[in-house]
């Protein structure tokens, strides 16, 4: 079994979407980071997911802001990794079911639009003449030339494999097991293959965020959310776009009305041809099963929107553990209470679309002492913080 | 829709399922036996056109009773079962014929979904006319149709003469019986076999049968390619050298038809969705499912009986299906007879008897390294996504030690199949080609559903 380096430049810890993209950039801006994972890469929630790059799916405001930059970064990384990672800019449609969706789109798509998205409601024929397959249940929909999907597994191995050839160390099998500290401040990270010193460690542990930062005395309010995933057979083009559902972004920000209201939809026709429908949302603890009642909610949902689905087989489901936070924003950036220790974790379910922005403002971070965005809508600190009464208040613990 | 309660549901009607239903049946108990297949009997009773008594086989002449007998009960009404899943809250859910699902609620379960034929990939395996020896049987026995007018039969293992002689019983011309294990390993297997005459008369049956039909026998031989532009025309075969040095000599046969097999792997996905611990035991076929002494797996309620917990064979099946159906008439509380102690005794004896056959079997069928280091790079290794020998040395070599890893990197077992044919021969040669143990390789995890079903039947009475 290789032992760990003895010291390194930075340890970044995880190697889903976000660590690979951390330790990429790092490396890209000169440095030498090893990347410790407990499984294999992309063995978390980013092996585990969709691929979709939706725009129309980000708060407006600033969480857009960021996945605009993040879509322009995925575009031009392209060219920068040995592995190609099927990025489509297919265009998105978000279907819309009945008057109440409706009306609650018209606001939605117009505070995108002031954040400078390139959106539109379409009526129903419209939506069905942009994409045949969908049903008469759908009254009219949101359209984005912009959404695009992606592979999200082989965008974290391009990822990966870019900063390996850039001097990042990246070691599989490798699980951190503690930390060691001086002065309150990170000096060695201890792994089941050894003891690595250094001053810089980034926790892009995903859902298992708050087991790691426990060992600090941490409580990052993560909580792992499960998202089971149907995969079907592979099919001649069935959708010409990716798709969600009006409901899946309400359900998105607000768990009360996951609970309360049916399925919501998420459908993307990958390269292969294989259909990846999703997903659920719900709060499982650490259980990666799929149930009974998750696959048929799903199937129900989707033969609901596009019926030639209904005569398609299911060779396979999933569920992947998305890292939800209160506020649906990720937490990036420092933890002044233990110097050297970097979060870059909680994206939900925006990781893969977030996943370049977010690597290239905590390299920045790391290297300059600052980045180029202002992360403080982000600070990891935000909800121990007086204003975090605010969230408790709306009531969307788990 | 509903689930439907019941006492236990049998999940798999062959020798195991069948042998274990009779006996829950006896006690009382509501049992649902439930197979993809249109007949009860499994793989040991499948495809006989003519109506038999199953020879000189007693597990066959066994299995073939209790299938008649399953008929006329009530257990087994509905054929054409396949189960999908086996849930946390104990659900479990198939789906039928028509696409309609299956929802029950037993207090226990059996699993005894039986096990597959383990393939070996070569240069032209994917050509047509290269079949599965189990495919070929099928053809004789359930269609009468001869699976080519000159067939090499090749690889390892008891099946492979089985399917020779049927075949050459429907008077077909089979060319040859190359079979990879050599006389060491066949002469442990007669050794255990001493103590079971029938099975070692079926043998020698088969052997006269082959001899008469001027089918060559050879042993220590092996594949390593099949040419032809269209289809198979021809079968080059070289000679294994003692302690895997490499031999050239080599067999050609004209032939337009290729069987092979490699021993069977157990069907784990049902046992593995349902979140039953595996072990990995070498003399059992590989990754099995771990069981107690009275055949419990690490869920309790959740019984294994049959080639799932090591393959064995038929009498290992039958002998088993019992003893887990013991198992769980105990685990329900249900009240045993007096006879029933001395009767699990027998029944453990047995079962002892046909593990040590079990073991004869898994080292006739164990695949040399040399075949795996042999395969050539352009060989198709993943047939459902097309990835080559070469493309898993490249990924193994950049990092990708395990299944997992190769999965994400190459697709490889992410198609229809979902590495069912693929995962056992990838499973051998990273071991090979990583020099890791391969009870530190898990096989590829299932999860529901572990068989296709339609969106249809999953949406079914459900609203959106
Ligand atoms: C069903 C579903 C659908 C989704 N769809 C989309 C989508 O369409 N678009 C999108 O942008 N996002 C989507 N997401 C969200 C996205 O998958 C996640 O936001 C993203 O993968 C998070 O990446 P990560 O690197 O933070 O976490 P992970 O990928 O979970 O990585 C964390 C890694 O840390 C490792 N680790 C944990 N503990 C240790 C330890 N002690 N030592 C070493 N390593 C450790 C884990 O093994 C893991 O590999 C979806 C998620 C789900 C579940
Ligand atoms: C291709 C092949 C050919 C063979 N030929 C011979 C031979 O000629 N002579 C001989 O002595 N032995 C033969 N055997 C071995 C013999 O069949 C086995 O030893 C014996 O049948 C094992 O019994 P079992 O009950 O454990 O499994 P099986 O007989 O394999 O029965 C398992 C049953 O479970 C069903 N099943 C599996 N999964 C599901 C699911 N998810 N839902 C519903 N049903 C399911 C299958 O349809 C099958 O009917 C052969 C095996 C194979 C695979």
């Amino acid at each position: 079994m290789k032992r760990a380096p003895a010291t390194a430049d930075a340890v970044v810890i995880g190697c889903g979407v976000i660590g690979a993209s951390v330790a990429f950039h790092l490396a890209l801006a000169g440095l030498r980071p090893v990347v410790c994972e407990r499984a294999d890469l992309a063995a978390g929630s980013s092996g585990a997911c969709d691929g979709l790059v939706f725009l129309q799916s980000k708060k407006p405001g600033l969480h857009l802001h960021l996945a605009l930059e993040s879509q322009r970064r995925l575009e031009a990384l392209r060219a920068m990794v040995p592995l190609d990672y099927e990025y489509l800019r297919c265009g998105g449609l978000v279907a819309i079911g009945d008057e109440a969706e409706h009306e609650a789109m018209r606001r939605y798509v117009a505070a995108q639009r002031d954040s400078g998205l390139d959106v539109r409601l379409v009526n129903g024929p419209e939506a069905r003449r942009l994409e045949p397959a969908l049903s008469e249940a759908v009254i009219a929909a949101a359209y984005s030339p912009l959404d695009a999907q992606i592979n999200p597994m082989r965008l974290t191995l391009a990822l990966a494999a870019g900063a390996r050839q850039r001097g990042a160390r990246i070691m599989p099998r490798t699980a951190v097991t503690g930390f060691e500290c001086q002065a309150g401040a990170i000096c060695a990270v201890a792994t089941t293959r050894g003891t690595i010193r250094t001053r810089t460690v980034v926790l892009a542990t995903g859902a298992d965020t708050p087991r790691l930062a426990a060992l600090l005395g941490l409580d990052p309010p993560i909580r792992p959310r499960r998202g089971q995933l149907l995969v079907t057979a592979p099919q001649r083009q069935i959708l010409r776009h990716c798709l969600i559902s009006a409901r899946y972004i309400a359900v998105k920000y607000d768990p009360a009305l996951a609970a309360r209201s049916g399925q919501s939809v998420s459908m993307e026709q990958t390269a292969r041809g294989n259909l990846l429908l999703g997903s659920t949302r719900e709060f499982a603890g650490y259980d990666r099963n799929t149930t009974v009642d998750g696959i048929q909610a799903i199937a129900a949902a989707c033969t609901h929107i596009v019926p030639v689905l209904k005569q398609v087989q299911v060779i396979r489901a999933f569920a992947g553990l998305r890292p939800w936070t209160p506020d649906g924003l990720p937490l990036l950036g420092p933890v002044p209470a233990v110097p050297g220790l970097v979060l870059a974790a909680g994206h939900e379910g925006d990781g893969i679309a977030l996943s370049a922005v977010t690597g290239a403002l905590i390299a920045e971070l790391i290297v300059n002492g600052r980045p180029r965005i202002d992360l403080n809508d982000f600070d990891p600190m935000r909800f121990s913080a007086p204003a975090s009464a605010e969230a408790a208040a709306n009531g969307v613990s788990p | 829709m509903d689930t439907e309660p019941c006492d236990v549901a049998v999940c798999g009607a062959g020798p195991a399922g069948l042998a274990a239903a009779a006996v829950l049946g006896r006690a009382g108990l509501d049992v649902r036996l439930l197979d993809e297949n249109p007949l009860p009997g499994g793989q040991l009773l499948r495809r006989s056109r003519k109506p038999t008594r199953g020879g000189l086989d007693p597990a066959r002449r066994q299995g073939l009773r209790l299938a008649a007998r399953s008929k006329g009960q009530n257990f087994y009404g509905k054929p054409l079962q396949r189960v999908i899943g086996i849930f946390a809250d104990g659900e479990v859910l198939a789906v039928d014929a028509g696409h309609r699902l299956v929802r029950l609620r037993p207090r226990a379960a059996i699993l005894a979904t039986g096990a597959r034929e383990r393939y070996l990939p070569f240069a032209g395996w994917t050509l047509p006319g290269v079949m599965g020896a189990g495919a070929a049987q099928i053809l004789v026995k359930a269609h009468g149709i001869l699976p080519a007018r000159r067939l090499v039969v090749a690889g390892a293992g008891p099946l492979l003469y089985a399917a020779a002689a049927e075949t050459a019983a429907a008077r077909g011309r089979v060319l040859a019986v190359l079979d990879q294990a050599g006389w060491r390993e066949h002469w442990h297997l007669a050794l255990a076999l001493c103590r079971q005459p029938t099975k070692m008369l079926q043998g020698a049956a088969y052997l006269i049968r082959l001899q008469a039909a001027g089918c060559r026998v050879r042993c220590g031989w092996r594949v390593v390619r099949a040419e032809g532009r269209e289809r198979a025309q021809r079968v080059v075969a070289v000679r294994s050298a003692p302690r895997g040095r490499p031999s050239n000599e080599t067999m050609v046969f004209s032939a337009d038809g290729l069987a092979i097999g490699w021993g069977l792997v157990p069907n784990l996905e049902l046992a593995q969705q349902a979140g039953c611990r595996l072990v990995h035991d070498e003399h059992r076929g590989g990754w099995v499912v771990d069981t107690d002494a009275a055949l419990q797996t690490s869920r309790p309620g959740i019984f294994a009986a049959g080639e799932v917990t090591g393959i064995g064979g038929g009498a290992k099946a039958l002998v088993e299906g019992e003893l887990a159906a013991f198992g769980v008439i105990d685990y329900l509380g249900s009240r045993l007879g007096g006879q029933v102690a001395a009767r699990r005794r027998w029944l453990n004896h047995r079962r002892r008897r046909e593990l040590s056959l079990g073991r004869a079997l898994a080292a006739v069928t164990r695949v040399p390294p040399e075949a795996l280091a042999g395969i050539p790079d352009d060989t198709v290794v993943c047939r459902c996504e097309d990835v080559t020998m070469g493309d898993i040395r490249r990924a193994v070599f950049s990092g990708a030690d395990s299944l997992s890893a190769l999965k994400k990197t190459l697709r490889l077992g992410m198609g229809i199949c979902q590495g069912r044919t693929c995962g056992p021969v990838v499973l051998d040669l990273l071991a090979l080609l990583t020099r890791q143990s391969p009870a530190t390789l898990p096989p590829f995890g299932a999860r529901a559903p572990i068989k296709p079903v339609t969106l249809g039947a999953l949406a079914e009475g459900r609203s959106p």
